[in-house]
């Protein structure tokens, strides 16, 4: 029994492929519609995954306190009593304006001899503050980054809420944007593959009608069919991260070296592993479903 | 509708049994109406009338491709007109049906063409190979198993629509006007066939208006005209 189960199933995949096959340019533009709209969800988990990263990687830069000029020692040390104490900063470092300088004159190497012509020391006191990790919304920052600026000792506060808030904007933007487009394009490769499996239908109406007479069930008759849609859902997964490695090998290569220069050492990933198998899963189930919706309509003929 | 309980006993072997059996289609004039008879093991039954009597529809109220409007119908022991759609299958799987127009997949060769019956069954390849190869010298076409339908005679087209439908042994062998599409001499060859076949044993209900053949065999024969049966 279970022999001869697997041997049918063998069959009706072989039977599939070779649908596939014989379906040729109609079977291609449902593989290429399924790409289009799989391509968009790749886009989405690669675009979505780098925000995140980005966004995770703002929240881990330090916020840096200046402070204003002619501060007293008790000033400064009552201002660090207050900033260690806050819960959503875990670390505090002091930088005096001495070692301000003799910072910014190490980060200068060579160049370091420029400094020599000021009179006066420039750069002002600092508290350089690292943030609890578990502080991650930009609203949980904000009113922690406001209190802090209004304080009478702080001059301005850098590494402010802002840019992290609208990065965090964009996030929801285009998250909701490839969704919807992710969504409708589905939804036309479902109906396009929908169409595909039809016209098979059709092309094997005789081959069906033989098929019933000599006593196939009804499964045994739609097998084919849905392994044909889902295979066609396949290949279009497989095209779509083929072509999101094209266009992330690209960026790469073009835009990637202008971001590292704006925004320092930041790399941009690829799709993961799991984020691929799903997008080929996701094809496979547009496919079947595509296949069956066909079906469907025909049994209700 | 009379229930089967009503009904005179009949003794259970018959391939065939119907009861009262009436089909309408569309609110249309009956095509068939009360029809009666049975049919015993491997009996060769001829059914005659002129076109539209009712000949194709009573084939098929048999393997269930049309359901009877009422009355019953027993195949193999089995109410037809009580089985579900997902029963349909098994009750095929023992009948063999052949037609005027053959039914052939032309894009498979006569191997495929018989093998296909048994592949839905998922028979072993090397058994699929031994009863194809069986089947198609009873019908002496060994020879063309490589050959696709297209390059054949219509003859020789219905003889590999006889070997599909012996291929798996089935009970039952109902034929449509199988001689329909064939010269005489042709249609003599193919008439020895289903002779052949029922010698061995198998039951054959041959639906024609080939009256001259009908004649010559020699067998129990059915008329039917405007839906009803006039001779028995």
């Amino acid at each position: 029994m279970f022999t001869t189960r697997v041997r049918q199933l063998v069959y009706l995949l072989r039977q599939g492929i070779a649908d596939v096959r014989a379906a040729g340019i109609s079977a291609s533009f449902a593989v290429v519609s399924v790409a289009c709209s799989l391509l968009l969800l790749c886009l989405y988990f690669m675009v979505l995954g780098n925000l995140s990263k980005a966004l995770d990687s703002a929240l881990d830069l330090k916020v840096i306190l200046y402070l204003r000029e002619n501060l007293s020692q008790e000033q400064i040390g009552r201002l660090q009593k207050v900033l260690e104490g806050t819960a959503e900063i875990v670390n505090v470092r002091f930088i005096s304006q001495a070692a301000a300088l003799e910072e910014f004159r190490a980060s200068l190497g060579k160049e370091a001899y420029l400094l020599d012509a000021l009179d006066s020391n420039p750069l002002p006191a600092s508290f350089e503050l690292s943030l609890n990790p578990k502080v991650k919304e930009p609203n949980q920052l904000k009113p922690l980054l406001e209190y802090l600026a209004k304080r009478p000792e702080v001059e301005s506060v850098q590494g402010g809420v802002e840019w992290v808030e609208r990065l965090s904007n964009l996030l929801v933007a285009g998250r909701l944007i490839l969704l919807l487009l992710g969504v409708i394009l589905t939804i036309i490769s479902l109906v396009i593959i929908a169409t595909t499996i039809h016209l098979t239908v059709d092309r094997r109406r005789d081959e069906i009608s033989i098929m019933r007479l000599v006593g196939a069930s009804e499964w045994y008759i739609r097998l084919p069919f849905i392994f044909e849609g889902m295979l066609e859902g396949l290949l279009g997964g497989l095209l779509a991260i083929g072509l999101s490695a094209g266009l992330y090998y690209a960026f790469c290569w073009k835009v990637s070296p202008l971001i590292k220069l704006i925004f320092g050492a930041w790399s941009i990933d690829f799709l993961r592993l799991e984020k691929a198998l799903l997008i080929l899963v996701l094809g496979s189930a547009v496919g079947g479903a595509g296949a069956l919706v066909s079906l469907s309509c025909r049994s209700a003929k | 509708m009379q229930s089967l309980s009503s009904l005179p006993p009949a003794p259970l072997s018959a391939i065939v049994q119907m009861f009262h059996v009436y089909k309408t289609f569309d609110g249309q004039k009956a095509a068939l109406a009360d029809i009666n008879l049975r049919i015993e093991p491997g009996e060769m039954v001829f059914l005659v009338g002129p076109s539209g009597a009712g000949k194709t529809t009573l084939l098929r109220l048999i393997f269930r491709e049309e359901k009877a409007s009422s009355g019953q119908i027993i195949v193999n022991g089995k109410n037809v007109s009580k089985m579900k759609d997902s029963q349909i299958c098994q009750l095929r799987r023992k009948i063999g049906v052949v037609f005027q127009d053959f039914k052939l997949i032309h894009s498979k060769t006569v191997f495929e063409n018989v093998a296909y019956v048994l592949q839905v069954l998922g028979k072993s390849k090397s058994e699929i190979g031994r009863k194809v190869w069986s089947a198609l010298r009873r019908v002496g076409l060994e020879h063309k198993m490589d050959v696709y339908p297209k390059r054949l005679s219509g003859g020789e087209q219905q003889r590999v629509a006889i070997a599909r439908a012996v291929v798996n042994d089935p009970v039952l062998l109902l034929a449509d006007e199988p001689t329909g599409n064939l010269d005489l001499d042709t249609a003599r060859e193919v008439m020895n066939l289903f002779i052949d076949i029922n010698i061995q044993g198998t039951t054959v209900l041959m639906a024609t208006h080939n009256l001259r053949i009908v004649e010559e065999m020699g067998k129990r024969v059915i008329s039917l005209r405007e839906g009803k049966i006039v001779h028995h």
